[in-house]
């Protein structure tokens, strides 16, 4: 940054503070502890300086430690966490449609001609949107759309690989090369956050989180101490209530 | 279970349907725009827009809504509330756009953008001891839409990977090391050309942003059918202009336009008939990552390819007294810190204060709807403080695990002593 006017080292400043406090903040939804947040975070700022090549065929490869390696890995720690066989698997079934509705609106309705629907989007923007709703949509759950958005941006990766290879035009593919700035980090940030203002809205217009008639597991995860303590309120007893009365039924 | 069938059910309808309306409303969607309250939800890139180009041949032709007149052309497509900045500085507004005509009204003279002339004759960091060497008397390009061609001397208007885009780009390299300005030249190719390409090229970006370059273009070239559009004389040499395009859906977008000013405002006195002028526009080509980030258009499909080359060269020669640097070979050249303009200082602190206040607003709103009242904000400030803060600081250990506890034994304290 040497040589920059004061005014714009200061914008610089401003901006990345406040892109890696939000940062902060969506990783600690996802109920990974302040510390091993502000870890991931300084992991990924360095591991945006290293590139990982990947040996696949005559198509320059790498993966980024920050921008790939690292927010693909939460990703999978996050699924691995996920409390249900079927939340694993709407998660999974989340990252696969919006891989292949992102790849449609930026690669088929975006190209070329006037219009597309989905123009009126920029596709920094269309990424995280599209995962996180249709994260929210199969699974209600900020996880999930952590895990959607990020997988998706990485497999639209996948598939100008397979075009590159199918076409043998000539390209590379440098998956989270951008680092802490690249689309797929800023895609599962984004997605966290949409997820949680519909999650939100939606539970404060019904009055808190529906605890009735959902698995042990992930009503667990809602008497999380760390969680309920995050979201400021102590939920833990009314949901062991809610939880008893409804295995009484069953 | 009767609920979860009907989910899945609906999913599938939304699915279908969003496949269904995209087809049709392809075509409506650049008919039927009229402005609409949305400049706020530009900067987020949520009211629509974005880095759109329209086939080579295919373009929009900007008109004043009162006189009728041509304003300009583009082969983009161009949304209401975009502007465009003519080459004698007046400013227009997009206010309606119909097929392949937008409406534009005239809400101004961009009064700034002027070069004084003791600009000119300022010494070069001033107050900064000379260094040489080291420093960024780097400037970076690259090419987002690597296959854009020019199609008299190229033959077609789209090469894949290799587009005459390329040796634009390298006759705008060898200029600026001819001023003895190291270009960080990077040609790697972000083929397809779709909008997707702008999620390829920002690693290539980024790259290139970690050798700490003075600025970074995304060179393109326009898709306007008429080649005089872009044709022009420049100190007697046959070059075509050059546009410069900002974003305005990104965060840095004011101080991106200032930095746009700037250039347009000294080529206009030391290379003028050079700059096409400037069109504001959505998307954010990659532009949040540097204020010092920028697109330029190098004339159009149908100009001559050497033209461009040759107007690449002009722009080149010139834009390192944009920025201030200098070649690191010269005496005080090297890592020459270039000074802010007054109108680029105003533009940084508006930019710095936009993002501030996004951020609290949005968290204020989003606290509100979370815990339902003022009260729960409040409470809600408070313990963010208490805990989390406190944790990440060090300035005082509260564990977590004991924080919900402790808290609740102060509160019926603070009940019994009442």
């Amino acid at each position: 940054m040497t040589g920059y006017p004061l005014g714009i080292v200061a914008l610089l400043i401003v901006s990345v503070l406040i892109y890696f406090g939000l940062a902060h903040r969506i990783l600690d939804r996802l109920r990974i502890s302040d510390k091993t947040a502000l870890g991931i975070l300084a992991a990924m700022i360095i591991g945006s300086f290293i590139d990982i090549p990947l040996a696949v065929g005559r198509i320059n490869t790498s993966i980024n430690l920050g921008g790939g390696v690292i927010p693909v890995g939460l990703a999978i720690y996050v699924l691995a966490k996920a409390g249900t066989a079927k939340e694993w698997f709407r998660a999974i079934a989340a990252a696969v449609i919006t891989g292949v509705v992102i790849y449609y609106i930026g690669s088929v309705l975006m190209t070329g001609n006037p219009g597309g629907a989905f123009d009126f989007l920029d596709p920094i923007w269309v990424y995280p949107i599209i995962g996180g709703l249709v994260a929210y949509i199969a699974g209600r759950s900020r996880r999930s759309a952590f895990i959607a958005a990020t997988i998706g941006v990485l497999l639209l990766d996948v598939f100008n690989l397979v075009y590159l290879g199918v076409t043998g035009t000539p390209g590379r593919v440098n998956i989270g090369g951008a680092g802490a700035f690249d689309s797929i980090v800023l895609a599962g940030l984004v997605a966290v956050l949409l997820a949680e203002i519909i999650g939100e809205t939606r539970e404060r217009l019904q009055g808190g989180p529906a605890t009735h008639d959902r698995p042990k597991k992930l009503l667990n995860n809602l008497t999380n101490e760390e969680y309920a303590n995050s979201i400021g309120t102590n939920v833990k007893d009314e949901v062991k209530q809610e939880s008893r009365e409804g295995e009484e039924k069953r | 279970m009767k609920n979860k069938t009907y989910l899945y059910v609906g999913i599938a309808v939304l699915i279908l349907g969003a496949v269904l309306i995209s087809i049709p409303v392809a075509n409506l969607a650049l008919n039927t725009q009229q402005i609409s309250a949305v400049s706020f939800l530009d900067r987020f890139g949520l009211s629509g827009g974005y880095e759109q180009e329209l086939q080579p041949g295919e373009s929009i032709s900007i008109v004043d809504d009162k006189t009728g007149a041509v304003i300009d052309k583009i082969s983009r497509v161009v949304y209401p509330g975009d502007e465009t900045i003519n080459e004698a500085n007046a400013i227009y507004k997009i206010v309606k756009v119909k097929g392949n005509k937008a409406f534009a009204t005239k809400t101004g003279e961009a009064s700034d953008i002027v070069w004084l002339d003791e600009w000119d004759t300022l010494p070069a960091a001033a107050s900064e001891p000379a260094k040489t060497g080291t420093g960024n008397s780097k400037i970076a390009i690259y090419y987002t839409h690597t296959g854009e061609s020019y199609v008299p001397t190229d033959g077609t208007e789209s090469i894949p990977a290799k587009g005459g885009i390329l040796k634009v780009g390298t006759a705008f390299a060898s200029a600026l090391k001819a001023k003895g300005i190291a270009a960080l030249d990077d040609k790697t190719p972000h083929e397809p050309h779709d909008a997707n390409a702008y999620h390829r090229s920002r690693r290539t970006a980024v790259r290139l942003m970690k050798q700490n370059p003075a600025a970074l273009l995304d060179v393109h070239r326009d898709g306007v059918p008429d080649p005089d559009f872009y044709n022009n004389e420049v100190e007697g040499e046959k070059v075509t202009r050059v546009r410069l395009v900002v974003g305005r859906q990104n965060p840095n977008m004011a101080t991106n336009l200032e930095f746009a000013k700037r250039i347009k405002a000294y080529m206009d006195k030391h290379k003028p008939g050079l700059m096409r002028g400037i069109y504001i526009g959505r998307g954010s080509y990659n532009q949040d990552l540097s204020p010092r980030a920028m697109l330029l258009e190098i004339g159009t499909h149908t100009n001559d390819r050497n033209r461009a080359e040759k107007g690449a060269d002009e722009f080149a020669e010139a834009l390192p007294a944009v920025l201030n640097i200098k070649s690191a070979a010269q005496p005080g050249g090297g890592n020459t810190p270039f000074s802010s303009s007054p109108g680029e200082g105003k533009s940084i602190w508006s930019s710095i204060a936009w993002m501030i206040g996004v951020v609290l607003i949005g968290g204020a709103i989003f606290l509100f709807i979370s815990t339902g009242s003022l009260k729960g904000m409040k409470s809600k400030v408070s313990e963010l403080r208490k805990t989390e803060f406190a944790n990440i600081f060090g300035l005082k250990k509260v564990s977590k695990k004991t924080s919900i506890k402790e808290r609740r034994v102060q509160k019926e304290d603070t009940k019994n002593k009442e």
